[in-house]
């Protein structure tokens, strides 16, 4: 079986990687390149734990041959903070409980990002909606949502940091 | 077994391809595809990777109507303000497919050629009454997406054909569609019965009605006998009510672990109602959106 050359940018980096045909990306990122930060769960695109940044979009890492990432950008949950600094979504996801067992919390994590980077100021419903594709079996989702709120109003224009910046 | 993959980045060089294979699977976002794969319901050969070849790409706007790239995904679809106003009910069906990240990567041709009787914008399509461009080596031909399908999972399409474009003609004035789907979960649902209406009103009349309805039989259908009893009727909550109840005795349902056959019956009198409805209002709103 021949491998396939591919180069992609991966959490800001360029990466050159061989992959065999039938390689998914799940397991290019977790098994071959060490970031374990994607989790498998279902591995058929049900539960959003594999979920990572493929040009800016979430999507289910466990259905992507790696070989279609070529000339792509990907990032994953490494890419998001470090342990110095996290990413105000790790951030708030911490203070407001959004995380219990932590399974689904990388998926989260991105999925959550995808949607801030094109809608600064979504709606409860809105955040819902975009993150319908990540199961948790923990939190109940309200402090998910709470969290992705927080960060969201934490955005200069949002009513409610203004009116909390007013009140200081 | 592991595959050969080919990512042909041109029309050309995709029938070139195809031809030089014995056996093969198109990958487009591959959604249903790698689940097969996974599931080992199938067991290719060669995967041709079909993303590369800017042809089968792109939203575009012709006299009347959209030709939509096989390759448009459904998140795509969702975001174009043009198929929103003018072929809403497809809008609404790529919005109810699985999840965020299903759609941002499965494509309207896979929705189609995978053939599921569920598949959501197969209703959607039937009632507005588009075509999908087959295309080979040899030529291009148009064949309503409705003739496309032969039975659960399998399409007329022969070896060495793809679809490279479906062509949507656009609603304009007194004319509204809908889409409505009951699944068991608002996402990651496949739907136990989906259904699309279109219309065209002239005052408080029906002039032209197609209905179709999907998860009902072995494909997506159209309702022929209720549109046929539709036209020249009076815009009126009974007119609708009426329809529901010729779709709920017309329709064969199966029972399925997704549902009893009694429980189908209610849902497709249900759908049908009010995605006549909603046509109805959209196409007496001008605005097709409302
Ligand atoms: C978790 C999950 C949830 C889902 N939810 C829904 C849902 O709610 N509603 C719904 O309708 N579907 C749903 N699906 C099914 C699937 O996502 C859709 O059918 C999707 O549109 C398939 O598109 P794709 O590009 O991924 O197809 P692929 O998997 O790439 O292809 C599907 C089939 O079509 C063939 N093919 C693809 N493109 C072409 C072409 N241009 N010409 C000829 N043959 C082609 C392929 O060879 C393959 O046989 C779901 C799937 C998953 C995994
Ligand atoms: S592991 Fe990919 S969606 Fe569940
Ligand atoms: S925190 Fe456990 S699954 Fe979400």
């Amino acid at each position: 079986m021949d491998k396939i050359k591919i180069q992609f940018v991966l959490n800001g980096e360029t990466r050159q990687v061989e992959v065999e045909p039938d390689l998914l990306l799940i397991d290019l990122l977790r098994e071959r390149l060490g970031l374990t930060g994607t989790k498998v769960g279902c591995g058929e695109g049900d539960c959003g734990a594999c979920t990572v940044l493929l040009n800016g979009k979430n999507v289910n890492s466990c259905l992507l041959l790696a070989a279609r990432v070529n000339g792509c950008e990907v990032v994953t949950v490494e890419g998001l903070g470090s342990y110095d600094k996290l990413h105000p979504l790790q951030e708030a996801f911490i203070a407001e409980g959004a995380v219990q067992c932590g399974f689904c919390t990388p998926g989260m994590l991105l999925s959550a990002k995808s949607l801030l980077d094109v809608n600064a100021r979504p709606t409860r419903e809105e955040i819902a909606r975009h993150i319908a594709g990540n199961l948790c079996r923990c939190t109940g989702y309200t402090k998910i949502i709470n969290a992705i709120e927080k960060v969201a109003c934490a955005d200069r224009h949002c009513a409610c940091s203004r009116e909390a910046e007013e009140g200081r | 077994m592991p595959f050969v993959y080919h990512a042909p980045r041109t029309l050309e060089n995709l029938f070139a391809t195809l031809d030089s294979l014995e056996q093969y699977s198109l990958l487009a976002g591959g959604t249903d595809l790698i689940v097969k794969w996974k599931e080992k319901l199938i067991d290719p050969k060669a995967v041709v990777d079909i993303n590369g070849i800017a042809a089968m790409k792109g939203i575009e706007e012709c006299p009347h109507c959209f030709s939509i790239g096989a390759l448009v995904t459904h998140y795509e679809i969702t975001a174009s303000a043009r198929l929103r106003a003018a072929a809403t009910a497809l809008y609404e069906a790529a919005g109810e497919v699985g999840s965020p990240q299903i759609r941002h990567i499965a494509t309207i041709g896979g929705n189609i050629v995978n053939a599921s009787p569920a598949a959501d914008t197969a209703p959607a399509l039937l009632a507005l009454n588009a075509e999908a461009e087959i295309q080979s080596r040899t030529g291009i031909s148009a064949i309503l997406v409705a003739d496309l399908f032969t039975g659960t999972g399998r399409t007329c399409l022969k070896p060495g054909q793809i679809i490279s474009r479906i062509k949507v003609p656009a609603s304009g004035q007194n004319q509204g569609s809908a889409f409505v789907k009951f699944g068991k979960r608002k996402a990651l649902a496949i739907a136990v019965v989906n259904g699309a209406a279109w219309i065209t009103i002239d005052g408080d009349k029906i002039k032209d009605v197609r209905l179709a309805m999907g998860a009902v039989a072995p494909t997506p259908i159209r309702l022929l006998a209720i549109e046929d009893w539709l036209r020249g009727q009076t815009l009126a909550a009974s007119t609708f009510k009426t329809a529901g109840t010729m779709a709920e005795k017309l329709v064969r349902p199966i029972s399925d672990i997704r549902s009893s056959a009694e429980y189908r019956g209610d849902l497709a009198r249900q759908v049908v109602i009010r995605a006549l409805e909603t046509a109805a209002r959209r196409a007496k709103g001008g605005c097709a959106c409302g």
